[in-house]
């Protein structure tokens, strides 16, 4: 939990600037230092790949899943229509993918009964406690988890650029208050903090995406003041000062290409941390409400059922294995994808 | 180095070896239920029940699984009035409290006037009160801020004179008007005998009028009882650390001691580590959430499942209909109108709305799938087996013929013409109103597809502010006993003044009539008709719509026996009288 | 540097009244009702739920609550939570050691295998044992620790529970909890004093091995699963300060002036790449506060995490209030003592 959150600005010793130099010009994107070093690195692969079917299954998973009763309905289908949503000629078909009705994310029931069922032809990986299909909940969770990571990555990077660009840019006594600030809230722990704020704002998926990124966002705003104060420095920025460049532009034209290698590392690590986070908060009962598709309420479910019936202990197996493995593998993904953005990037490292 | 890291282990793995397991004359109780208080004067809940029924004591006491037969305790006799408005109790003689000292009249009565004083508003002493005053409210409540010292006076003189001694061994209560409830009162949780000396010694109210002012309301969790309390039970308490509370037999109980030396209520979140904990013999009993979860448990060797259809639950769930619903701000309503997006606030006023509902429940469904099977449907809001519960009345299930007739009559036709769409609340965590709510919204959406329904879990916070205000349009709530009486369930659910009313708007002058005079007749065959006539009103006007209960259950370690299952108390049967093999 | 410790402690009460506004700010968020919902355990004391605002003194303005929390704060009174029916002060005497010895017993396994496997990384730089590492880092660190935990409490409680009973005598149980029933009867009974509240300080005080090994085995799980996802972390940043180090010129000098390989490892190499390991030892400490709420929740361990868990979800916002104040001073004073054992163990450091 958290983990990742403050792993990496820690773990590469303080990431430089890379991008750019004079030579970029001469080869081709995909002949580049850090493209070169990516395509070399093993993991790197396994890393975007697991990220890339990630993307696939929550893009397409209208189609790929048996839509419930209502999530038909609002999508105007019936129970004969319904192939409808599998046909790219049709309408609903994108619809489907780019704006489903907020009721395609309550996963169908296949029964009330608390009791798992196991895997069968209709639902393929079980139903969980509460008769929820696990295959459906995962499939759509995916979608939860993408949009949790996203908002959340995006919000903070601009929340770090503001806080961090001020503080960078101006230094003095306001770099003091602002990084003090900034300290204050990376040395809080990010899950006991996110549990104050979404109990207190109320149980809903946009609370817990606000409290997620209310204490993600220090981790940008300290590479951002970080890589102003190098290119500060620099002494092309100095002539441009010099010659009456206005700020904004300066910072436009100079300090945000240099910084975008470094966010690219911090977001793809922080989309695995964000997403655990948010599962954990589920898990305590603080996520979005019961019967939603997220991972983290998938393993809740299967809480009370870890344990089988007398003489077959894993029974239930599938009700935590599922969910949990899927939870691993994404923020394994991410977590293989950044590493090797580093390392691509930072050639100390590699 | 290595020699000294060997004999290391070695010490470790002798004490390891000398060390003692699950004892024989412990009981290892393992709940999620954390304790709220031990003065009964402040504990409304029902895991501080479990506790406070072994370490106190009533004057009398339910006998074995009956909730209609009662047996002497603290009292060896009783007489009431012709009037039903004074009850006079021979108190028992020889028995002590934990600290010590005699018990005796001066105990109960100052028990009743504490409770009287200090009334605090989130506990279970308004019962209490409304027996003796003319108000369930404490004084400063009650009297309101621009109260004169007469105000406080004449309220003093209805405490003063709710318990007199006559003797050191006789009291008679004085009530302020007829109570059929109140021999059933007085054995509940809230009318537990404290011991007065121990009380007045360990700084809490002295017992006199020159006092009494300052006690009124006050947070008894902040005094000495909550977590010292010395009764005449069988068990006394060792140690409560807020969560884990040890409790040992206690020596000089009057009735014998007890066979089980030490009890352990252990607070176990995680249902998982305690269905693991009974299995593996560290629990000697274990709290299950639903009847599905035993599925993990039966058949395991070494532990035992207590169960018998007749212990149906007697906590009763139900269904509101939000009868006046508050519309301002109210996300539930859609547009506030019967326009197909949304409801207004009459919609449920509407009997054949309501009716529509009802027929669209699926009983069995229910019964089949959260229950598992194991659940009696009721016919009207009261637990089966209390007084005047008739389970011949008709009752609602899912019958789609029917519901037809009362949907399209509704609202003069408008709703079948026009659709509907509301939210409808239960609190976050309970799966069994959660179903209940989804079962019928899937059978209602069935029906017409202009009727739109959508369920959501409001936190335990949010939901009690969000139906106080009247916004909840339909919601899940249950009701469970303090004391064994028709009244305690009746007036909450149906009377126009009752605790629900405010969360329900319901106003049914005939119903209100009913109950007032259910309250105040003697009579049990009387009572017992117009109980009964209040279900039929029920079923015929459907204010609310009860959904079944479940029939319950006790898991525990196949050493212990004894264990029977009485409605009434909060543990389900007293620690004193099990044993363990 | 005494005058940076100085100006460092002067900092401090900035913080609590910092941390302690926002959430009383955040609280204003909050009906009376919702915030009387802590007082209401059961559906049968809804009735009277505007009497329990009023006498909770809930419906005051925020600045009055405020103010009286301060002032009672300020005497040592942080209030009366509801989640563990006593004064919050009493909760976080009792409970704080249990966190704390859950924490700092996993700060062994964390440390301890963070930096041996980091450095045997670093020195077998792009071998198989450097990719293994790397691998079991990075999975470590996207593990979930909630489903670690239950499937730990699955396969060592559950499957093997009744193996590990018979082996023994038992003596290998690992078991939820912090001591078995019968040791916490007779903590109840006054048999065994807890005087530091430490069970594993407290056992050798009272000279009791079985005690001691019985909240050994009660550890074993939640340690285990605190070890496996910040354990993760420790290692990849003691390669990579090792790699660093080792590249530098007196490394080099050292083995070129023929010094045993071992000896330029162990003593010169690791002793400087461990300073970055110290500074991240203060955030492994946050780290591990935030694993505390989850382990203890699954493991049914007595600590401040399932205790604030609990109150959370109940609203219980004196509990929340106390344990974020302590949190924060943890936090502080954690990384005061990270910052004053940098400029020991790293001379070019100094603070004006």
């Amino acid at each position: 939990m958290g983990l990742a959150s403050h792993g990496h600005d820690l773990g590469s010793g303080g990431m430089q600037a890379p991008i750019g130099g004079p030579d970029r010009a001469d080869t081709s994107w995909w002949q580049s230092k850090p493209v070169r070093r990516f395509r070399r690195n093993p993991l790197a692969i396994v890393g975007a790949l697991i990220v890339f079917v990630f993307v696939i299954v929550a893009t397409f998973a209208p189609q790929m899943s048996e839509l419930g009763r209502t999530c038909l309905r609002d999508l105007g289908l019936t129970a004969v229509t319904a192939s409808d949503v599998r046909d790219p000629t049709k309408a609903v078909f994108w619809r489907s993918i780019v704006a489903p009705p907020a009721t395609c994310y309550t996963i169908p029931r296949a029964s009330f009964s608390p009791i798992p069922e196991a895997p069968s032809e209709s639902y393929r990986l079980g139903t969980t406690s509460g008769g929820y299909d696990i295959f459906y909940g995962l499939l759509w969770g995916s979608r939860t988890a993408f949009r949790i990571g996203l908002i959340v990555v995006s919000v903070s990077l601009l929340f770090g650029l503001l806080i961090g660009g001020l503080a960078g840019y101006f230094g003095g006594w306001i770099d003091d208050v602002l990084m003090r600030f900034t300290d204050m809230v990376i040395a809080f722990p990010s899950l006991v903090l996110a549990i104050v704020i979404v109990t207190l704002l109320g149980q809903t998926l946009t609370n817990v995406i606000v409290a997620i990124a209310l204490v993600a966002w220090p981790n940008y705003a300290r590479v951002i003041r970080s890589e102003i104060l190098t290119v500060k420095e620099l002494t092309y920025v100095e002539s441009a000062r010099a010659l009456g460049g206005r700020h904004f532009r300066i910072f436009i034209q100079h300090v945000l290409p240099n910084t975008i290698a470094s966010m690219i590392v911090v977001a793809s690590l922080d989309m695995g941390s964000v997403v655990l986070t948010a599962a954990a908060l589920s898990f305590l009962g603080l996520g979005p409400p019961v019967g939603y598709a997220d991972w983290g309420q998938m393993v809740n479910f299967a809480r009370d059922w870890i344990l089988g019936p007398p003489g077959q202990p894993l029974a239930y197996w599938f009700t935590s294995f599922y969910p949990g493995i899927t939870i691993l593998v994404f923020v394994l993904g991410w977590n293989l994808l950044g590493d090797a953005f580093r390392d691509a990037f930072d050639p100390r490292n590699a | 180095m290595t020699r000294l890291i060997w004999a290391f282990t070695m010490i470790i793995i002798a004490g390891a070896l000398a060390f003692a397991f699950a004892q024989r004359d412990t009981f290892v109780y393992q709940t999620p239920f954390p304790v709220d208080s031990l003065d009964p004067a402040q504990a409304y809940d029902t895991a501080s029940g479990v506790i406070t029924e072994n370490v106190f004591e009533t004057l009398y006491d339910y006998v074995g699984e009956s909730v209609t037969e009662f047996q002497p305790a603290l009292a060896t006799s009783w007489t009431a009035s012709d009037a039903g408005d004074q009850f006079t109790f021979t108190l028992r003689e020889g028995v002590s409290f934990h600290s010590g000292n005699a018990f005796t009249c001066a105990d109960v009565e100052y028990t009743v006037k504490r409770m009287l004083v200090h009334n605090p508003s989130d506990s279970g002493v308004w019962f209490m009160a409304e027996s003796f005053l003319p108000t369930q409210a404490n004084a400063n409540a009650y009297l309101g801020d621009d109260a004169t010292d007469a105000d406080y006076a004449e309220y003093w003189q209805w405490i003063d004179n709710a318990a007199v001694c006559a003797d050191d061994f006789t009291i008679t209560f004085n009530l302020i008007g007829p109570d059929p409830a109140f021999f059933t009162k007085m054995m509940s949780n809230v009318a537990a005998i404290v011991d007065r000396d121990h009380a007045i010694a360990n700084g809490l109210w002295d017992g006199t009028e020159a006092t009494w002012r300052d006690w009124v309301g006050v947070n008894l969790r902040d005094f000495a009882l909550h977590n010292n309390p010395s009764g005449t039970g069988a068990y006394r308490l060792v140690d409560w650390d807020g969560s884990t509370a040890v409790l040992e037999a206690f020596d000089a109980y009057w009735d014998g001691v007890p066979p089980i030396r030490n009890v352990v209520y252990e607070i176990v979140e995680e249902q998982s580590t305690r269905l693991l904990a009974v299995q593996a013999g560290d629990a000697d009993r274990i709290a299950v959430g639903d009847r599905a979860t035993l599925a993990q448990i039966r058949g395991a060797p070494g532990v035992t499942i207590h169960e018998d259809p007749s212990w149906v639950s007697t906590t009763v769930g139900m269904i509101f209909f939000n009868h006046n619903i508050n519309t301002t701000d109210n996300p539930d309503v859609g547009s506030g109108m019967l326009d197909g997006r949304g409801i207004p606030a009459n919609f449920f006023d509407d009997a054949d709305a309501r009716k529509c509902f009802a027929y669209n429940f699926d009983q069995d469904a229910f019964i089949a799938q959260v229950l598992q099977g194991e659940g009696a449907k009721l016919t009207m809001g009261l637990p089966t087996g209390f007084l005047g519960y008739d389970p011949d009345l008709p009752m609602y299930n899912v019958d789609f013929e029917a519901a037809l007739v009362h949907c399209e009559a509704a609202h003069g036709g408008a709703m079948w013409e026009q659709g509907f769409e509301f939210t409808a609340t239960y609190n976050a965590g309970n799966t069994t109103r959660q179903a209940a709510l989804e079962i019928l919204k899937d059978n209602i959406e069935f029906m017409n597809p202009a009727f739109r329904m959508n369920v959501r879990a409001l936190s335990w916070p949010d939901y009690l502010a969000f139906t106080d205000e009247g916004k909840g349009t339909m919601f899940a709530l249950g009701w469970a006993p303090s004391y064994a009486d028709s009244d305690y369930f009746v007036h909450p659910f149906y009377h126009s003044e009752g605790f629900y009313a405010g969360r329900t708007g319901i106003n049914d002058p005939v119903m209100d009539d009913l109950i007032n005079q259910a309250r105040l007749t003697v009579d049990e065959a009387e009572r017992e008709a117009l109980y009964s006539q209040v279900g039929q009103r029920a079923y015929e006007t459907m204010p609310m719509l009860p959904y079944p209960s479940p029939t319950t259950f006790i898991v525990t370690r196949d050493v212990i026996e004894g264990v029977y299952l009485n409605a009434m108390y909060s543990g389900q049967f007293l620690w004193k009288d099990i044993s363990k093999r | 540097m005494f005058a940076y410790i100085v100006r460092r402690l002067l900092f401090m009460p900035v913080v609590f009244l910092g941390v302690t506004l926002m959430v009383v700010l955040l609280l204003q968020l909050l009906s009376p009702a919702q915030r009387a919902a802590a007082f209401v355990r059961s559906d049968a004391q809804l009735r009277n739920l505007d009497a329990i605002i009023v006498q909770y003194g809930l419906d005051q303005p925020f600045h009055v609550q405020y103010v009286n929390w301060m002032r009672e704060a300020a005497q040592g009174n942080l209030g009366y939570s509801t989640a563990s029916s006593e004064p919050v002060m009493d909760t976080i005497r009792k409970r704080f050691p249990a966190s704390a010895e859950l924490a700092l017993i996993s700060l062994i396994p964390v440390l301890g295998l963070g930096i041996w496997l980091g450095t045997l990384a670093a020195l077998n730089r792009d071998k198989a044992i450097d990719q293994f590492a790397r691998v079991f880092a990075i999975v470590g660190w996207s593990l979930p620790n909630f489903v670690l935990a239950i499937w730990l409490l699955v396969i060592f409680y559950g499957a093997l529970g009744e193996p590990l009973r018979e082996f023994a005598g038992g003596a290998f149980r690992l078991e939820p909890g912090r001591v078995s029933t019968s040791v916490n009867i007779e903590i109840a009974n006054g048999n065994f004093p807890l005087h530091t509240r430490f069970m594993l300080i407290d056992s050798i005080i009272n000279g009791r091995w079985d005690v001691f090994w019985d909240a050994l085995r009660h550890l074993v799980l939640p340690v285990i699963t605190l070890a496996a996802t910040s354990s993760a972390l420790i290692m990849r940043v003691m390669r990579s300060s090792m790699l660093e180090t080792l590249s530098q010129d007196y490394v080099r000098t050292a083995r070129a002036k023929g010094l045993p390989t071992a000896t330029v490892h162990y003593k010169h190499a690791r002793r400087n790449a461990l300073i970055p390991v110290i500074t991240l030892s203060g955030f492994t400490v946050i780290f591990l506060m935030n694993g505390v709420v989850i382990t203890e929740t699954v493991f049914n361990y007595p600590g401040l995490g399932r205790w604030f868990a609990t109150a959370a979800v109940n609203l219980d916002y004196p509990a929340v209030m106390g344990f974020t104040l302590l949190t924060a001073f943890i936090v502080v004073v954690g990384n005061l003592v990270v910052d004053i054992l940098y400029a020991l163990i790293d001379p070019r450091i100094r603070y004006g």
